[in-house]
């Protein structure tokens, strides 16, 4: 085989050859035209009066103190009220924390008449259903298998009569297309809900898997117990058009107790709560003002949760197995409560919990994460508190780069290769003092 | 002379951050384009990458640590734009190609072609490594800090990376011999 030697230096004059040595005419005007209309952020820091909130203090953090020289006690008073009234007030994470579904809640509102399809009900298909049904009827679907797809205006409520596995909607590559806009590709579509405020429950949807099983365009339905299935997830990426929810327009929907293993994409100014479901091997994405709630949600194989553009929510109390978080593109997610097992994805992930890129910012408390090449990552420019965490046998636990800010408290810290790594060259540090380390020397 | 404009641009002033771009372009330009090969994307990193830089430079506390930074940033939006092409990838079905860059001096053109294939067929992070390390010539910890890794993870990514390319100019080359009537 080549030798070391013999490759880094062929490498190096390689690349030699191949960089242009000049940029092109015209890029430095135009970054200079566009950082001229561009307002400069001011440089955000971890108020120091955040580590005189209640719970915040603990006998390792004497050093802080000390970067207040002319701390005093009215000073103390009116910081820490100040402090409190940020605090409840959703400055220092999301400007307001989305709703949290609690599982079971009955949202179904059945206030009509009920219409049974199937082979011994009042009609042969749902669509024949969805035409006569009214505001605040129930379509009861018999067990079998429904081959047709659905366009829902209405506010109905559609059940499945029996477990989703006994209710079959199967829609095909003939059903009415949507054309994706991330992929620039005509998709067909299995149900589709406009401004409705349905309640769909106990069924299975299967379609192709070059699809968008459920676009919710407006309204706030439920969808419950449901299960997606496009089929298997396609040995390469670029065969990959499984999109199981397409949530947009506004909508503001909750899916509860279901599973899927398709893209779930939230789109700006649209919400979603989700919460009990098992969510396997894909990417769940909100975007722009997405707001999200996500609860006691299992991730199976693996996956990435992403917040980006300005996106904002809650993530508590999920198993994510080996999948992570990322909080990029200037949003605010709290992080709370969620076991991060591992061993990490490394090859989608490079860190479990990752809050990265300017005015990004995360509230990661009370998580379990192990096994990861980097627990928790604060990039450059995005700002998180730390706290509560248990972080434990990764190669770095959390890492902090160049021009973060991070507040690290409270957290036990084991067996991690590095425990924290900082790169900020702050004057003010984060360090261990305020953690527990269990295997200090 | 540098730390000083870097300081004036960390207090907004527009005229040194623009000096600074002037003085770093050509070569975040040149990283940009062995890490993504494509132009137009190089551009769009750089001038994303000046531009998030401008927007937070008052958040860098260490002015002598201002082109790690800015490394950093370029290495992101170069991450960002390469998800671009993944994305449309999905429709065109293939990436585009790689022009072909300076006139060749000390490796004859199948040595280059050669080498062209393995760098095609590194993943978007393992380039990006390679670049940093052996153009642009910054030590383990230096690349570390651009990629934002640990020191270890990039000295064992590193060394996976110099297995596949020396692997791939191997197979080539007892292909050739192959190809050749030879035994490799």
């Amino acid at each position: 085989m080549t030798s070391k030697k013999d490759y880094e230096q062929t490498m190096s004059t390689w690349l030699d050859e191949r960089a242009q040595p000049r940029a092109p005419d015209g890029l430095l005007e135009r970054v200079t035209e566009r950082t001229a209309s561009t307002a400069p952020r001011p440089a955000w820091r971890i108020p120091s009066w955040w580590f005189r909130l209640p719970g915040r203090q603990s006998p390792g953090t004497t050093w802080r103190l000390k970067m207040i020289p002319t701390f005093s006690v009215a000073a103390s008073a009116i910081a820490v009220a100040a402090a409190l009234a940020l605090s409840n007030s959703g400055l220092l994470g999301p400007q307001e924390e989305p709703r949290l579904v609690p599982a079971g809640a009955d949202t179904a509102a059945v206030t009509g008449v009920t219409h049974i399809v199937g082979p011994e009900g009042d009609l042969g298909t749902i669509s024949a259903a969805l035409e006569f049904a009214q505001d605040g009827d129930e379509i009861l679907v018999q067990p079998g298998f429904y081959p047709e797809s659905l366009t829902i205006t209405k506010d109905i409520t559609l059940r499945g009569d029996g477990t989703a596995a006994h209710v079959v909607i199967e829609y095909g590559p003939g059903s009415p297309t949507i054309t994706h806009p991330l992929w620039f590709v005509d998709l067909p579509n299995g149900i589709s809900l406009e401004g409705s405020d349905a309640t769909i429950r106990d069924l299975t949807l299967a379609g192709p898997r070059q699809s968008i099983a459920i676009d919710i365009a407006g309204g706030s339905p439920t969808l419950e117990g449901l299960v997606v299935d496009l089929g298997p997830k396609p040995p390469t990426v670029s065969d990959d058009y499984r999109e199981s929810f397409h949530i947009r327009d506004g909508a503001d929907a909750t899916i509860r107790d279901s599973a899927w293993d398709g893209l779930l994409w939230v789109h700006p100014g649209a919400s979603a709560a989700l919460d009990g479901n098992t969510i396997t091997n894909t990417f769940t994405y909100f975007e722009g003002s997405a707001s999200a709630s996500l609860t006691d949600n299992t991730f199976v194989d693996s996956n990435l949760l992403r917040f980006d553009a300005g996106a904002n929510g809650v993530v508590a109390d999920s198993d994510f197995g080996v999948g992570g978080v990322e909080v990029v593109g200037g949003s605010t997610v709290v992080v709370r409560g969620n076991e991060f097992p591992g061993p990490l994805d490394a090859e989608e992930l490079e860190a479990a919990i990752v809050v990265d890129g300017s005015g990004s910012s995360a509230e990661v408390v009370g998580n379990t994460v192990t096994q990861a090449p980097i627990g928790i990552r604060v990039g450059s420019d995005a700002k998180a508190i730390v706290t509560n965490n248990t972080i434990d046998s990764n190669e770095v636990g959390i890492e902090i780069q160049i021009a973060a800010a991070a507040a690290v408290a409270d957290n036990q810290f084991c067996s991690n290769g590095q425990h924290l790594v900082d790169q900020t060259r702050a004057e003010d540090p984060p360090g261990l003092e305020d953690n527990t380390v269990c295997d200090a020397e | 002379m540098r730390r000083d404009l870097v300081q004036r641009a960390m207090a907004h002033d527009h005229e040194a951050f623009t000096e600074l771009a002037r003085l770093t372009i050509d070569k975040l330009y040149a990283i940009a384009r062995l890490i993504l090969r494509d132009d137009h994307r190089a551009e769009d990193a750089v001038q994303e990458a000046l531009i998030a830089c401008w927007r937070d430079i008052a958040a860098l506390r260490d002015p002598d640590r201002f082109e790690a930074w800015q490394r950093q940033l370029l290495v992101r939006a170069c991450y960002r734009e390469a998800r671009k092409d993944k994305k449309r990838s999905r429709i065109e079905l293939h990436i585009p190609g790689f022009d072909r860059g300076q006139p060749d001096t000390s490796t004859t053109v199948a040595d280059r072609d050669e080498i062209e294939r393995a760098f095609r067929n590194l993943a978007r992070d393992q380039r990006a490594l390679v670049v940093l390390r052996f153009y642009v010539g910054l030590s383990v910890e230096e690349t570390a800090a651009a990629l934002g890794l640990p020191t270890g993870t990039v000295k064992s990514r590193l060394h996976r990376t110099a297995q596949a390319m020396r692997a791939h100019l191997d197979s080539d080359a007892r292909a050739a011999g192959l190809s050749e009537g030879r035994i490799a």
